[in-house]
């Protein structure tokens, strides 16, 4: 006679546990956050020090899980699965996360629609820099010898389609008969390594990557892709000022849940993140390490991603037909 | 991306285009395996799983009742091992201070290397000391080697240092050439730090010697069991996928089908590690020479290289065919 009761015991168990989590009682047991890249990035620097502050908000764990690889789209694919129940959400990192969706040749199974914004945390500018003892002591040096020459300089990009892929192409776009030897290396570590060594001659980053080298002078930065200057490198001249206005680029980190979670606890969430953003911790943490905090929530928010999206299905299409690659 | 990359070279008149995409390749429209298929659960699978394998099939009663003579190395095993120390750090020291190699490579190259040099190869895998030494030297080397790169330069050579460069990068440290010179107090700390590690290192080796000794007398099944429980625990921890616990088990097969076969394993791990690393290389060159192929014999390092690797090659090829240069018995 216990059998049945343990059944029914049972039974009541998986079906709390498969039940949707309502507002009240959320989060009832540990957050993941996801990070699509590896662990010591800039990303996930500031997904870390988010989550800490923000699980003492949410009274449970915020985990930070690094799912890597493919340039991101192992993390957002699997983000893209996961059940929408506010258990489970993530870093997008904008155009990024854009130009996986974008571009066929990657098969992506998910659309930009699988994942509903919730709070924007960082907007890193795009810098363009080079070694200290280049040759290129201004943005014009630098496209004066790209038209001079066009497709010798090697350029170095932190990825296929990256943001900064997509800057040289505006850079291009904006200075006729500019030219770059588009190289594209894996992260900033390898910029590093192949500008030292001589091996490329410009590299298109963003500046928390490398403010703190910039500054000390061990590398030039030539311009920040920014309508202003960069208070990690006051020194570096804004894109506007060397002559090219239009081109604006920069790079997104924000958090984002899969489409289906319900708003309450999107609500919830926002909230929680918020709070810990603006705590005086989190701002002194970001600071050091060199990334420039733009919170945006909401509407704000939601529309910055539909117009990154857009903008990133411009250049992706015209980096696809380029000749040269 | 791993699996992503390819090159292809079309000549388009007097043009050649070298095209290069991040597109999934062999990846069979499975997305967990747009990355590639992770190493870690393939190593798992074709030591662990395939040891299994052929142990279910030729059960053995119980393992080596190791007696431990002594904990200290006797003077004929300090003998023979010498030389494979030295060989080890040496190998371990240079790779380390290369960015993306990874500890696996240094500890497996050692091994070889010392198989290779060895009298008397046939002693390897049945106990060997310089079989232990070699790897193991190599491994230590290539741990501290690899913080050269990461305190001087700045540049993290593998996924655990980026961790450590986050955790600085968070503290306001910021790792580089100024480092020495700005927080002296914190990198000769780091430094001592290593030392210190080889001596815990050894105190808590030493002692706990005879326990894991003592675990190979545990019957044979419970052994295998238990082993098999943690390889698939641990492959399933990697990423919280089944999938590469699938990978690790279908190359478990192929790592028993080898052995079977008598085909070295090794090789096969060293592949699919440099591999990858090969042709992303490859692909940045090419990126960098606009496709000119002739970046690879004009670079003067590169050039090297790929003659030292043809003359190795050569030379293996020659000794495979001794009887073409023996003089023929009478």
């Amino acid at each position: 006679m216990r059998k049945p009761g343990i059944a029914v015991a049972v039974a009541m168990l998986l079906a709390a546990t498969g039940a949707v989590a309502q507002a009240d009682d959320f989060p009832s047991r540990p957050v993941q956050l996801m990070v699509a890249y590896p662990a010591g990035g800039s990303t996930d620097v500031g997904a870390r020090v988010v989550a800490s502050l923000a699980e003492k908000i949410l009274g449970k764990p915020m985990v930070v899980v690094n799912k890597a690889g493919a340039g991101g789209q192992v993390g957002w694919t699997d983000m893209a699965r996961q059940r929408p129940d506010g258990y489970f959400i993530g870093y997008v990192n904008l155009p990024a996360t854009n130009t996986v969706v974008l571009d066929p040749e990657r098969k992506a199974i998910f659309g930009i629609d699988a994942f509903v914004p919730i709070i924007n945390q960082v907007l890193d500018p795009g810098l363009v820099w080079v070694r200290a003892d280049s040759p290129y002591k201004t943005l014009k040096d630098l496209v004066d010898a790209a038209k001079k020459a066009p497709n010798t300089i090697r350029t170095a990009t932190t990825g296929i389609l990256s943001d900064d892929h997509l800057a040289i192409l505006m850079l291009e776009e904006a200075a006729p008969g500019a030219v770059f030897r588009i190289v594209h290396l894996e992260g900033g570590a390898a910029q590093l390594k192949e500008i030292m060594g001589g091996h490329v001659d410009v590299a298109f980053d963003n500046v928390g990557s490398v403010a703190p080298r910039v500054r000390s002078g061990e590398l030039r930065g030539l311009a920040v892709m920014d309508p202003q200057r960069s208070k990690f490198v006051p020194d570096v001249p804004t894109t506007k000022e060397a002559g090219y206005a239009s081109v604006i680029s920069n790079s997104t980190r924000g958090i984002a849940a899969p489409k289906g979670t319900p708003q309450p606890v999107l609500k919830k969430l926002e909230a929680a993140l918020r709070k810990a953003m603006e705590d005086p911790e989190h701002v002194q943490k970001m600071e050091a390490a060199g990334l420039a905090l733009k919170i945006m929530v909401g509407e704000e928010y939601a529309r910055y991603y539909r117009e990154t999206h857009a903008q990133a299905k411009k250049y992706t299409e015209w980096a696809k037909n380029r000749p040269h690659k | 991306m791993r699996a992503a990359a390819h090159v292809q070279s079309r000549r388009r008149g007097a043009r050649r285009v070298v095209r290069i995409a991040a597109a999934p390749r062999f990846a069979f429209d499975i997305p967990d395996l747009y990355d590639g298929i992770g190493f870690i659960a393939v190593v798992m699978g074709l030591f662990g799983i395939s040891e299994i394998l052929l142990a279910a099939e030729a059960p053995v009663g119980e393992v080596v009742r190791a007696r431990l003579s002594s904990l200290l190395p006797s003077r004929e095993e300090w003998r023979r091992s010498v030389g494979a120390i030295l060989r080890g750090t040496g190998i371990g020291f240079a790779l380390g201070l290369i960015p993306g190699i990874g500890a696996i490579v240094p500890t497996f190259m050692a091994y070889i290397a010392e198989k290779r040099l060895s009298k008397t190869p046939e002693r390897f895998g049945k106990g060997a000391i310089e079989g232990v030494a070699a790897p193991e030297s190599a491994n230590n080397a290539y741990a501290n080697a690899a913080m050269i790169p990461f305190l001087t330069l700045g540049i993290p050579s593998s996924p655990t240092i980026a961790v450590l460069m986050g955790a600085f990068i968070i503290n306001g440290i910021t790792p580089g050439p100024f480092l020495f010179q700005e927080r002296p107090d914190l990198v000769w700390t780091v430094i001592a730090s290593f030392f210190i590690g080889n001596v815990i290192l050894l105190a808590l080796n030493l002692p706990l010697v005879g326990l894991w000794a003592k675990l190979l007398h545990l019957p044979f099944p419970y052994l295998c069991a238990g082993v098999l429980l943690f390889c698939v625990v641990g492959a399933y921890s990697l990423q919280q996928s089944i999938f590469d616990v699938w990978v690790m088990i279908a190359f478990g097969i192929i790592g028993y089908v080898f052995r079977k076969l008598d085909l070295p394993l090794a090789p096969l791990v060293l592949g699919l590690i440099l591999g990858p690393a090969i042709e992303k290389s490859m692909r940045t060159s090419l990126e960098m020479s606009a496709g000119d192929y002739s970046i690879f014999f004009t670079r003067p390092l590169c050039l090297g290289l790929l003659i030292a690797a043809a003359a190795v090659l050569a030379g293996a090829a020659l000794k495979l065919a001794p009887s073409v240069l023996r003089e023929p018995q009478l």
